[in-house]
């Protein structure tokens, strides 16, 4: 590692859908190439990348921390190309950069980034208000962000006063200390005429500066995709995207002696990225999520109801004359099974598919269970699957393992229609709607490949 | 009492009305119009000069080029198509419900004009109307209106001037006509012939049941029109109305005067037949068919709509001019778009503007002297690479509301074109410099300001800006700034500080 130090604070990834170029796992590589010791994933509007960042860093030894851009639309449309300057650009809120310092901290984000998401009738990203943010303020590091955040929209619209205001009104929402004013330089004038006023600001109110390159792509190179992908998202050529585009090169990860250079007459904007660094103890290794609780009876655990459910199961499955033979073996078997789910926690997970399966089975609807979950005599014997685990000789490791470090995953077969949605409502009602999700995958697929390479033009 | 009221406009001896309403030269001249191979052309229309001359249908070329006096034009059916669009359009003046009707050599429309007595007045008066509208535009028509659609057609193909068909006086108008105006067969004709039946007054007379007997259910439609009693679904058409004019040239045309000649005659008629509707030409588009099967385009946008006949060949000659076509012209087509005859109001304190036309004819001589894509208002792009503009056709801009600069700024002094430099770096700064005038050592430099972009194509464009204090040889301390295109790898002086 170098001496000198910078931790890029503020890196979009491809997550920001057609709004950065890189994958989460490709800011890590660029950053371990940098010998950069941590870095923040700030995707717009969501955490979707988070998981596989985290995943990406710990396999590169990179501090991995969470935020998001989050749009609010208190603070007024983001800032625009001068009104003398010919532009296609939308109207947006701006966006403030919130970093999670700690496990309340991402819980707040997750449940700030739900109430705006959940408020909105059609399908838009959506924005917060300043309401939202004070709610789920608790455990969050803000900073003010670069040309898409509130100050430099603020600055546009009603001048230095305007971005007082602004900046005060975020200090009263993160306290003092959680409220940093930040500072990017992609080479441009007018980027720096705006920092030299938020640094006058800043010196004012006395509040601390902070550097960030507002990254969109991990490389220069990646400047293509991004701009490609901007295309895309307004639905136009490269030709006629004109300042849609990037401005040049720079927002991509720099090297500490890059960022050195750049900030060399404001070596506290550096110096801070540390100490932000060092204030975001959350990572996704401390998410402390516990499955949901399966309601038992009175004087029963989660682990002695499943046990009694598993111990009816057996005496149904193997109780049989033909089966009967396997019954000492199976008994070896539940007796493993049930202590690694116990050790694991995750007798209420089983207890909860074991709930739909008796849904389906009162409703009349034909359900089964598939995939690894077979090889569990648990799950056998809790009618969730239909092979016999002990007389096919299947191996139980496959479904769970302790050294995997794996959460147990049992995909359900359901017809599709109205009896599948009548589960989903059930699990809604049972186990309330933020408990129970609908889960969605973000992939780049072949027509997104083809409508990419129409961006230029080309015949696809 | 019928309510019906039709009126048939006839053009007779059309193709030779189509070409000759263009050549106003040719006005009282005898013109015979032949169609046909060449060396097999005979006459297929001709104007009444010529007739008297004795130009016959179907006389052969040679014989009419033996005639004293005649000129010769070859038939052009898209100025024939160009003129029956002009009649419809005018017809359509007068009634939208308007059907085309087979009429040998001439054009015939008949119109349904019943309840339009309110509007144009009696029977005679529009009569005289249709005429005059037609006369307008170059056409010699006969006119006829009755209460028989059948009736009015007839009449018209044969008559010359205008005629009413007085309610049931059809069968007295028609009794006179020959057979022959009915199209029949040779066979049927002779049938005729042979029982000595040869005018319409003959066939009414005979007896009904009779006649179809011996020449079938036709019969009774023959009867019925020599009766002024046929009946007919009348099948309307729509006319359209496009600003087109076509003529084809008997002989390639070199000279723009000749050109020039035949275009204002149809500049006249596009413009005419554009005030009929209360409208004037938006924009002109002359498009000339070139000896060696080419063709030219040119294309014409005055600041505003205009009537103006003169104005309007000025700025067709202007861009004939600007863009002489490359070799002889056989064919010119007027095309122009419709626009509103609107006045442009100006503010009373607004500074004093030129006349729109003056300024289009101003504008087209600029073009025809430095070139097209030279003239105009520059528009900054849509696009971050330094200093990129186009230049747009130049209109006058309405006084804006005046830009308070509150901000004290640098003022800059473009220098055009950038002068190259060489360079020399210190710390990859720039640290001394020299161009062809002189040498200078940087004492201060900020930036770089990076862009680049269009990187998808062979305008790419990667450069940095540096704004440097320098001082020169005298010691004179100067501001610069100094771009450096990373793509050439080269060095400019791009503008001076003051």
């Amino acid at each position: 590692m170098t001496d000198e130090n910078y931790i890029e604070l503020h890196a979009s990834s491809a997550f920001s859908f057609l709004a950065a170029a890189s994958s989460p796992e490709s800011l890590i590589e660029t950053a371990a190439s940098l010998e950069m010791p941590a870095l923040t994933i700030t995707d717009r509007n969501g955490v979707y990348g988070a998981a596989r960042f985290h995943t990406a860093a710990k396999r590169c030894g990179i501090k991995a921390h969470i935020g998001a851009e989050i749009a609010v639309s208190s603070f007024g449309r983001k800032l625009q190309p001068a009104s003398w300057l010919p532009h296609i650009q939308q109207d947006e809120p701006a966006r403030i950069t919130l970093l999670c310092a700690s496990q309340v901290g991402y819980q707040n984000l997750c449940q700030l980034i739900t109430r705006f998401k959940m408020r909105e009738t059609t399908k838009t990203e959506g924005a917060a208000t300043l309401d939202d943010l004070a709610e789920f303020s608790d455990g969050l590091i803000c900073l003010t962000g670069g040309d898409e955040g509130p100050l430099a929209a603020a600055l546009a619209e009603g001048g230095t006063e305007h971005a007082r205001k602004t900046a005060d009104l975020l200090e009263d929402i993160y306290g003092r200390g959680n409220l940093f004013i930040e500072l990017q330089r992609h080479q441009q004038r007018e980027e720096e005429a705006r920092n030299q006023t938020l640094l006058s600001m800043a010196a004012s109110l006395q509040m601390p500066i902070v550097a960030t390159n507002g990254v969109r792509a991990a490389t220069p190179q990646d400047r293509e995709v991004l701009d490609v992908l901007t295309a895309i998202r307004h639905h136009l050529t490269l030709d006629r995207a004109g300042r849609l585009l990037a401005f040049n090169s720079e927002r991509v990860l720099q090297s500490a002696s890059a960022m050195h250079r750049l900030f060399r007459d404001l070596p506290e904007a550096i110096s801070n990225t540390q100490l932000i660094s060092q204030r975001l103890q959350f990572t996704l290794d401390k998410l402390g999520y516990v499955f949901p609780h399966y309601p038992v009876p009175e004087g029963e655990t989660m682990d002695s109801f499943l046990t009694r459910r598993v111990e009816e199961g057996v005496r149904k499955r193997y109780g049989v004359a033909d089966k009967r033979s396997l019954l000492t073996r199976t008994r070896a078997q539940v007796q493993r099974e049930l202590g690694l789910i116990a050790k694991l926690g995750f007798a209420g997970y089983f207890l909860i598919v074991w709930d739909v399966i008796r849904y389906c089975q009162r409703k009349g609807f034909l359900v089964q269970g598939r995939g690894s979950a077979a090889n569990s005599v648990v799950c056998y014997a809790l009618e969730i699957t239909a092979v016999d685990p002990v007389g096919m000789e299947l191996l139980f490791e496959r479904f769970l393992n302790e050294n995997r470090n794996e959460w147990p995953d049992i995909d359900l077969d359901l017809p599709s229609g109205s009896e599948r949605e009548s589960v989903i409502q059930y699990l809604y009602e049972r186990y309330g709607q933020l408990g129970a999700a609908a889960p969605r995958r973000a992939k780049w697929a072949k027509h997104s490949a083809l409508r990419s390479s129409r961006s230029n033009d080309s015949p696809a | 009492m019928s309510r019906e009221l039709y009126a048939c406009v006839h053009a007779t001896e059309f193709a030779a009305q189509a070409l000759l309403r263009m050549r106003t030269d040719l006005k009282g001249e005898p013109v015979a119009i032949v169609d046909g191979p060449q060396h097999d052309a005979s006459v297929c229309a001709m104007n009444r000069a010529a007739a008297q001359r004795g130009v016959v249908h179907g006389l052969p070329r040679m014989e009419v080029e033996a005639l004293d006096g005649v000129k010769i034009l070859d038939r052009s059916l898209a100025v024939e198509q160009a003129a029956r669009t002009v009649m419809l359009e005018v017809a359509a003046q007068f009634s939208p419900r308007m059907e085309v009707v087979p009429a040998g050599v001439g054009c015939s429309i008949v119109l349904d004009v019943a309840g339009s007595e309110l509007l144009f007045g009696p029977a005679n008066v529009l009569a005289t109307k249709i005429r005059d509208a037609m006369e307008s535009v170059g056409l010699r028509v006969s006119v006829v209106l009755g209460a028989n659609f059948h009736t009015v057609r007839l009449k018209a193909a044969t008559h010359r001037g205008l005629c009413i068909v007085a309610m049931g006086a059809e069968a007295e108008t028609l009794a006179h006509l020959p057979l022959k105006a009915l199209e029949l067969s040779f066979e049927q004709q002779e049938k005729f012939e042979m029982w000595g039946i040869r005018s319409f007054a003959n066939l009414a007379a005979l007896p009904e049941s009779e006649l179809i007997a011996r020449l079938g259910a036709r019969a009774r439609e023959w009867q019925a029109m020599a009766r002024g009693v046929a009946s007919h679904a009348f099948q309307p058409i729509e006319a359209d109305f496009a600003l087109r004019e076509v003529y084809e040239f008997d002989t390639p045309v070199e000279q723009e005067e000749g050109l020039l000649f035949i275009a204002a005659r149809m500049l006249d008629c596009l413009v005419d037949r554009a005030s009929t509707h209360a409208l004037a030409l938006a924009s002109l588009t002359a498009e000339l068919v070139l000896e060696g099967a080419s063709t030219q385009s040119l294309s014409m946008h005055p600041a505003l709509p205009s009537q103006d006949r003169k104005f309007l060949l000025k700025l067709l000659q202007m861009e004939l001019a600007a863009h002489p076509p490359q070799a002889a012209v056989l064919a010119i087509t007027l095309h122009a778009e419709p626009g509103k005859t609107s006045k442009v109001q100006m503010g009373l304190f607004a500074p004093q503007t030129p006349e729109s036309s003056r300024l289009d004819i101003t504008l087209a001589r600029l073009k025809a002297m430095v070139g097209d894509d030279r003239v105009g208002t520059p528009v900054l792009e849509d696009s971050h690479r330094p200093g990129s503009f186009r230049v747009d056709s130049f209109q006058v801009q309405s006084a804006g509301k005046a830009h308070a600069e509150t901000r004290e700024r640098a003022a800059l002094r473009r220098v055009r074109p950038p002068r190259v430099l060489e360079m020399m770096l210190a710390d990859d700064r720039p640290g001394y410099f020299r161009d062809a005038y002189d040498s200078f050592r940087v004492t201060a430099a900020y930036g770089p300001w990076r862009t680049s972009g269009a990187w998808w194509s062979v305008d790419a464009w990667d450069q940095e800006e540096w704004d440097v204090m320098a001082r020169d040889s005298r010691g004179q301390t100067l501001g610069f700034v100094l771009v450096h295109d990373r793509l050439r790898a080269e060095w400019r002086l791009e503008a001076l500080l003051d």
